[in-house]
């Protein structure tokens, strides 16, 4: 019984860990290529400064 | 992100907090003589809103793969694609999801003669498939045509899976189990309101997703006129 319990709850735990791992994740690579586009306009902004 | 994004952003982190709460403690478990199945039963309040969001997500790829084609205007393009993106992503969710209650209701992870599971694997794959098909044409309009193109057709699977369980007798539980009022009031509330959740969470990603998406996309531009 008690071997049994554990088990439906580790698959529940589970179930919901890797639910929210995946939209964390997902939300951390948004993140990530938020703050290399970032970089990336301020470097062609000071490009096309110096050109003018 | 906006002001009023960011509160919506911090009311639907509180909503998934109470959603993750009432699934897990709040909710009865349902009339089910084995214990593990009663138990993983709980698995359903976020397995079903995230096929319910990969489905939302879909529809809007077809929607604006129909306004593409008839537009040529590149914003459709840019929505589809972003939209296939998040719909992939929970669509996932769903994948993982499901073995896992499968082996617990079942006893097996897989069961290729189960309709509604072969039907959802080649839904992701298509759309798999449709972002694959984006990023390997070099040619920038016909590329758009050739994926708003793969956006409709792919969006037929969608109405094959949800009805796959009504075409054949299978065991995957049915849609009809919410109409026939299968749950109680309290497990309607938990599952509710994750279905309003993730709804919630597909708009916000598919709104910041797009703004980057957009950003990129200029960024690529300004260096290729740069380099001309």
């Amino acid at each position: 019984m008690e071997k049994e319990l554990t088990t439906a709850l580790t698959y529940v735990a589970v179930a919901y860990g890797i639910t929210w791992a995946i939209i964390f994740i997902y939300l951390v690579f948004i993140g990530r290529k938020a703050r290399k586009v970032e970089k990336e306009v301020k470097s062609l902004k000071e490009i096309l400064e110096n050109k003018s | 992100m906006s002001k009023r994004d960011e509160v919506i952003s911090w009311i639907t982190l509180g909503l998934a907090l109470l959603a993750v709460y009432l699934s897990l403690i709040y909710t009865p478990f349902i009339n089910e003589p084995k214990l593990i199945p009663r138990v993983a039963q709980k698995i359903f309040y976020f397995h079903v809103p995230g096929a319910w969001v990969g489905f939302l997500a879909f529809f809007v790829v077809f929607v604006c793969s129909i306004a593409f084609l008839k537009t040529s205007d590149r914003r459709y393009d840019s929505i589809a694609q972003v939209s296939a993106e998040i719909g992939i992503i929970f669509s996932t969710i769903t994948l993982v999801t499901g073995p896992i209650w499968g082996k617990a209701a079942w006893g097996a992870w897989w069961d290729w003669g189960e309709p509604r599971l072969v039907t959802f694997l080649v839904l992701w794959l298509l759309y798999i498939g449709y972002l694959i098909l984006n990023r390997s044409v070099a040619e920038d309009f016909r590329r758009a045509r050739y994926a708003a193109v793969f956006g409709i057709v792919a969006f037929v699977d969608v109405p094959i899976v949800f009805l796959s369980v009504r075409w054949y007798r299978t065991v995957h539980p049915s849609q009809p189990i919410l109409e026939r009022g299968g749950l109680s009031p309290e497990m309607k509330l938990a599952f509710f309101l994750s279905l309003f959740v993730f709804t919630v969470l597909f708009y916000l990603i598919l709104k910041t997703r797009l703004s980057l998406f957009n950003m990129e996309d200029e960024v690529k531009e300004i260096k290729e006129k740069m380099e001309e």
